[in-house]
């Protein structure tokens, strides 16, 4: 059974919001930003496998490849850029990122 | 019988990876007191990765034209190699005496510049993706480099943050090309929309690719992140940001503009003249309030790109070769103020106040010389390089029709007039309280002067850098 590709389309469009939400609506704590990052990274991978399968071609799973790749990457480098900021801070609260405004 | 690529195409790049690996090791198996071995190495690298660019053959690609060379891309990776040497070579006396002297920050940095290079090469959105991450990745954790002050991981956790989301917009909108082309090389996206150019969704994602690579180029709106990145990174990481990334996402982006979205000059001309205007109206109004050096140069950046850009609405060549003079007049001149910058020390701590460089002119008079031209070179006075640079761009606007384009980036560059003249005044009219421990040595004073006398004798090579600039840009 062919599925529209246009559910896809609209999945992958409703994550990614998710994602944008979780990141600019997240008062609290920098492991929920970390983790929407992570979420806009793998709502992109559902339109390129979808649209791979409907477009019979390769070159969206191989892109998939790729940015799964980038987002293990991604991560750890998040973490470890958290760590350093919790050891200074003793915090990763969303307020406590304002020693630097004007 | 498998067809082998030719190796020569990736050349400096295969190179460059090789030196850095190569390099990470030496570095980890070494007692951390080998930095200036790993300098002097890097700088070694870094030549030689400017002479394999001479064995690149000429429009050669490799994997399915993803990756292509020509005169331009090599032309602009050679400058962006030598100004990479320029940012390794004046930022060794202030690594070692902030005991920022680890060996990760040459690896990293030609990690990034290997990014760099093949962001300037990709031909398609596959490339073009992988390349930003590599070279942002790596200076998220450069920015990082201080490790015990809160300023410097926080501005990391905010840039590392914001660029992750840029990065993942330039991704969605890749992902939107690809779901109505079916393919992610520029050339099969260019006769895609030569049959079909009011696609809606390969305009939306157009859209989006354009905002993550404007946020890579730091302009507004998506500029929130620059000042405070500017200001908590180390100095000499501040200095690799304001030039080398700039350059490489203007390629990046003159690319996309003019090969595979051609044809959709109506849905992006009203986009970049609405981001050129909006840079150069808050990088010149946001600076006046300003008293942090660093904070400051951060929106001159901004006003900066909003020049460039409006060599990007013009849709022709002319235009285009304006902008990059202009970006190379730029990183030049700011690679000497961000010098200056480096050197500002009292005792044990770095300066960057404005009020810290009062009384210049008295204990250093050739460095107050030095730094006057830069500014006003930056402020767009006559004899000196920036002014020519403005001429361009604003002569290509008025004969494509943009005279209101030409007439506020005056009114703009006349506001950034002020701020510019007020470090000028404060070198030369405000008294000092306390007297600078300059830690002045004489690769950073060589730097700044240099940079200063290429401004002002710039009316001597200015011929032969425009005729440069066309014979490369064909």
């Amino acid at each position: 059974m062919q599925i529209n590709p246009t559910y896809f389309t609209l999945l992958s469009a409703l994550l990614f919001s998710i994602g944008m939400l979780g990141i600019f609506l997240n008062r609290r704590s920098i492991i929920i930003i970390l983790m929407s990052i992570e979420l806009l990274l793998l709502s992109v991978n559902i339109n390129l496998v979808a649209f791979s399968a409907f477009h019979q071609n390769l070159t969206g799973q191989v892109f998939t490849m790729f940015v799964l790749t980038v987002a293990a990457a991604e991560a750890a480098i998040g973490l470890a850029i958290l760590v350093v900021f919790f050891r200074n801070k003793g915090s990763i609260r969303v307020e406590d990122t304002q020693q630097l405004k004007g | 019988m498998i067809d082998l690529p030719n190796l020569n195409t990736i050349l400096p790049e295969f190179f460059l990876f090789i030196s850095g690996i190569l390099l990470l090791v030496y570095g980890a198996f070494s007692n951390n007191k080998n930095f200036s071995n790993i300098n002097i190495l890097t700088i070694i690298s870094i030549f030689i990765c400017i002479i394999s660019i001479s064995f690149v053959p000429d429009n050669s690609s490799i994997a399915n034209s993803a990756f292509v060379n020509s005169l331009f891309t090599n032309s602009i990776k050679t400058f962006i190699l030598l100004l990479t040497f320029l940012a390794v070579y004046v930022s060794s006396n202030y690594l070692n005496k902030n005991q920022l002297n680890v060996f990760e920050y040459p690896v990293l940095l030609l990690f990034s510049v290997l990014g760099m290079l093949v962001m300037v090469s990709s031909n398609d959105l596959i490339f073009l993706y992988i390349s930003i991450e590599l070279q942002s990745l790596a200076l998220y954790v450069l920015v990082a480099l201080r490790r015990g002050s809160i300023k410097g991981s926080e501005a990391s956790l905010k840039y590392f943050i914001l660029g992750s989301i840029a990065s993942a917009v330039i991704l969605y909108g890749s992902s939107m090309v690809y779901s109505v082309v079916g393919s992610t090389n520029y050339q099969i996206i260019k006769e895609f929309s030569d049959q079909s150019y009011d696609n809606l969704i390969l305009s939306l994602g157009l859209v989006l690719i354009i905002s993550g690579i404007a946020f890579k180029l730091s302009a507004a709106p998506f500029h929130m992140w620059t000042p405070d990145v500017y200001e908590g990174a180390p100095s000499s990481v501040t200095t690799i940001l304001v030039t080398l990334p700039k350059l490489a996402a203007l390629v990046v982006l003159v690319n996309l503009l003019t090969n595979p979205f051609i044809n959709q000059v109506e849905t992006w001309v009203p986009i970049i003249i609405i981001i050129s205007i909006l840079s150069m109206a808050i990088g010149s109004i946001s600076a006046i309030k300003q008293d942090n050096l660093k904070r400051l140069f951060a929106f001159s950046t901004i006003a900066n790109i909003g020049y460039v850009m409006i060599g990007l609405v013009c849709v022709n060549d002319e235009g285009i070769k304006a902008s990059f003079l202009y970006m190379f007049i730029y990183t030049l001149a700011t690679l000497g103020v961000f010098s200056f910058i480096m050197i500002l020390r009292r005792e044990d701590r770095q300066l960057a106040a404005i009020s810290d460089i009062a009384g210049i002119s008295k204990s250093k008079p050739l460095l107050a010389v030095a730094i006057t031209i830069l500014m006003l070179s930056l402020a767009g006075i006559p004899p000196f390089g920036g002014f020519f640079g403005k001429l361009f761009i604003f002569t290509a606007a008025i004969e494509s029709g943009y005279l209101y384009l030409a007439i506020s980036g005056v009114i703009f560059s006349v506001i950034s007039a002020f701020y510019y003249l007020k470090i000028i005044k404060a070198m030369y009219l405000d008294e000092s309280s306390e007297d600078l421990n300059y830690n002045l040595d004489k690769k950073q004073f060589f730097i700044i002067v240099f940079m200063a006398f290429l401004m002002l004798i710039f009316v001597l090579y200015a011929d032969s850098l425009i005729f440069f600039i066309n014979y490369i840009y064909n």
